[in-house]
């Protein structure tokens, strides 16, 4: 395994934020969303949008703070060792549960549309396997390689929406600011989730070249997300209406159902669409591998090798299999969106910061 | 790399392999040969004295009854032989196998189909869904089987649906008209290049009916197939209210409430003017609805637009189309016609089928919604008494080449 190379610079950072918060959420979201805000979900999303603008601007004066160290490290200077590993265990269990829960989704849809025959543990292995190879081959690799996956994820998806717009009627989004106002603060809370990754910055600092400009590219890639977001959720609306989308456990594959691009040889169009997202969840996984990697290397003072990734993806491997269906899995997820995303997101990183500069820790920025 | 990193290595795929045998293999893989595309299903009601049933402990072992008769139509793969020689090894080919199942659900259906045919079914290339009437007027029925197509993802979202009339859907899927002998390819042709000429039937799409199975205030216009001297027939639609068949609209009524509807892209307007029939070409339309609330009573304008061009008229006839009077004068008659013929048939949808086809639940909805908050409650009163205006504003844009 390589280790002398593993720094990334902020415009490969920024791809990759953008890349993994364009996995999960996509298929979790939409109908929690509609159900509380029927056509509003837009004002839900640009509000949480807003929200993670101000949660990044902490997690971002944090790394710059503390430039190439881990929150393991972080809190231990701020508070001391048992507070740091208790906060470090919590988070390992968080990124235990999400990749578990998260590959039980990718599976569940995958062999809903993909492959009907195939036995989810096999998807949720391979899957495992491949973003084990993602961990293997490096940090620094791994954005590279999001730099070329980037545009292969993104474009095809603009043109597919492009190929919609014959069939969706935006008069559908009519009529406006119905939901009451306590709905959709609420969903703005609950979406939060779509940005959910965005805490391993605080791990995966340690990996950041740059000690300046953290927030300006947090800021492009939390904006450029929350505007796919809405352009996707316009488009569910305008195409299948609220009232359908509340009953579709995944509304955009109803969506993706419509694509028609005229004259290609595929028959089942709407795969060309998972085959792209399928690539963003292999970074969202090999992501959370690394920072369960580095809150256990840091904590136990263990050497980098493959052992702990390995014990870790059979972890994940018997984690993802305990949910009995893909209700009980969307219940948990959904209890972890609401009682412990706004802790990490936003409650962290102002402790942090606040605390830091009260003690006067870290580098001035 | 290092030598304990390779061995990790073999270890983690070992640890792989033996995961992976532990369960089931993949079995996704098939070969071309061993499937049977499904084109389309015919689904008919099999009239059963008790539908219902509960499995209590005097009847465990008790067959539930077959409640639906179920045609699929299935092309034959021919050789390259075969497809040169033009006929099969058994004689005269038709190009499909019609194969009827009787079962308690749709899903048994194809269950028991697949022992017959020993293939894998695939159910990816359903273009056309055919009801009968009989499951059309069975609201229970209905319901169950749109939920089977819609819960189903291998299903297209873009399968048409329709509802045969007067004979079974087995029968019309039995048919083999001379321009495509399989139902399922010649519906799919009809609606991509056919209906874009005419407009007096219009594709459903399965969650466009899916909807209505589900929103009581919804109605959709299904298209009627029919089978007329061994010929089909794609022509009207049957209104479907509340996820239960309430009437049909023949093709001119079905045309007149996709104008208004504002999802025709053209049609054909023939009006008698001074003794002389002359065809007019439909080429824009657009409708607008206004309403008002007034004395507990909902009034709904429906303002429409359109474009004609005049197409046909007599050669000899002693009067210039295109003179300004004359034109202002084939405009007003237009108007007129257009106007009765609509208010005929949306007085039919009202007061006959109860049932909103023109939308105007959803338009009040999207565009009053305080008035709709007001009134949701107790709709479909609301919906009987309701007054519908329709005001027709005709343009004659063109007379072709000649005056």
């Amino acid at each position: 395994m390589k280790t002398n190379n593993e720094k990334i610079s902020l415009k490969q950072l920024e791809k990759l934020i953008i890349i993994q918060m364009f996995s999960n959420p996509l298929f979790v979201i939409f109908t929690p969303l509609v159900k509380d805000t029927n056509n509003d979900g837009w004002i839900s999303i640009i509000l949480c949008g807003i929200l993670m603008i101000i949660s990044s601007f902490f997690i971002a004066k944090v790394c710059e703070k503390f430039c190439g160290q881990s929150l393991v490290e972080i809190l231990e200077k701020i508070f001391n060792k048992p507070i740091s590993v208790i906060v470090n265990i919590i988070f390992l269990i968080k990124y235990i549960a999400c990749c578990a829960l998260g590959l039980r989704i990718f599976s569940s849809v995958i062999s809903n549309i993909l492959f009907v025959n195939t036995q989810i543990e096999i998807i949720i292995v391979i899957m495992l396997a491949i973003s084990l190879l993602l961990f293997i081959i490096g940090y620094e690799k791994r954005a590279r390689l999001s730099e070329i996956i980037f545009p292969v994820i993104f474009i095809p998806l603009i043109l597919i929406m492009l190929t919609l717009f014959k069939e969706v009627e935006f008069s559908n989004l009519l009529p406006v600011f119905t939901a009451p106002i306590k709905n959709i603060l609420w969903q703005a809370y609950v979406v939060i989730c779509i940005f959910m990754s965005i805490d391993t910055m605080l791990f995966v600092n340690i990996y950041i070249k740059e000690k300046k400009g953290i927030f300006s590219t947090m800021i492009k890639a939390v904006i450029k997300t929350t505007s796919l977001y809405i352009i996707l959720f316009i488009f569910m609306i305008a195409s299948l209406t609220s009232e359908e989308m509340k009953e579709h456990i995944w509304p955009i594959i109803q969506l993706l159902k419509y694509v028609n691009i005229p004259g290609i040889l595929i028959e089942r169009q709407e795969l060309l669409f998972v085959i792209f997202w399928v690539n963003s969840m292999f970074f969202t996984f090999s992501n959370y591998i690394f920072c369960q990697n580095i809150i256990i290397e840091r904590i136990f003072k263990v050497k980098r090798g493959l052992i702990i990734p390995i014990i870790l993806c059979i972890v994940i491997y018997f984690t993802s299999l305990i949910p009995s269906n893909i209700s009980v899995v969307l219940d948990l997820v959904n209890i972890i969106q609401i009682n412990e995303n706004y802790i990490v997101l936003i409650i962290l990183p102002i402790i942090i910061y606040v605390i830091s500069n009260v003690k006067k820790v870290g580098e001035k920025t | 790399m290092k030598s304990k990193n390779k061995t990790l290595i073999i270890v983690f795929i070992s640890i792989m392999i033996l995961l992976v045998i532990a369960t089931k293999t993949h079995r996704d893989s098939d070969e071309i040969n061993n499937k049977a595309f499904i084109t389309s299903i015919g689904i008919d009601k099999i009239d059963s004295e008790k539908h219902d049933y509960e499995i209590t402990n005097n009847n465990i072992g008790f067959e539930p009854p077959k409640r639906f008769k179920v045609t699929f139509e299935i092309p034959k793969i021919k050789s390259e032989n075969e497809k040169s020689s033009g006929e099969s090894k058994s004689g005269k080919d038709n190009g499909k196998n019609i194969v009827t199942v009787e079962a308690e659900s749709i899903y048994v259906a194809i269950l028991k189909l697949q022992e017959y045919i020993m293939q894998k079914i695939n159910l990816t290339h359903i273009n056309a869904i055919i009801i009968s009437e009989e499951i059309a007027k069975d609201e229970k029925m209905l319901k169950e089987v749109m939920d089977f197509f819609e819960r189903d993802p291998a299903i297209p979202a873009k399968t048409s649906l329709l509802v045969s009339k007067e004979s079974s859907a087995e029968e019309i899927l039995k048919l083999e008209p001379e321009e495509e002998k399989l139902i399922g390819i010649y519906i799919s042709n009809y609606y991509n290049e056919i209906s874009t000429t005419i407009s007096t039937t219009v594709n459903i799409r399965l969650s466009d009916i899916s909807e209505t199975m589900k929103n009581n205030l919804k109605t959709v216009l299904v298209p009627v197939v029919t089978k007329k001297e061994d010929k089909i027939n794609i022509l009207g639609s049957a209104v479907i209210r509340k996820g239960i068949l309430v009437g049909y609209l023949d093709g001119g009524e079905t045309e007149r409430i996709y104008s208004i509807m504002n999802k025709v892209d053209r049609t054909m307007v023939t009006i008698k003017y001074n003794d002389y029939y002359i065809g007019e070409k439909v080429t824009n339309t657009e409708t607008k609805m206004k309403f008002r609330y007034l004395d507990n009573k909902l009034i709904c304008d429906v303002n429409m637009f359109f474009e004609i061009t005049v197409l046909q008229a007599e050669k000899n006839m002693d009067m210039k189309i295109s003179d300004q009077e004359k034109i202002n004068e084939l405009e007003k008659q237009t108007e007129d016609y257009i106007t009765l013929v609509k208010n005929k048939v949306v007085e039919k949808v009202q007061k006959e089928y109860k049932a909103d086809a023109i939308g105007i639940y959803w338009n009040l909805k999207k565009y009053e919604y305080r008035l709709w908050q007001k009134l949701k409650d107790n709709w479909d009163k609301v919906y009987e008494e309701a007054t519908v205006n329709i005001f027709v504003d005709v343009k004659i844009r063109g007379t072709g080449l000649m005056e």
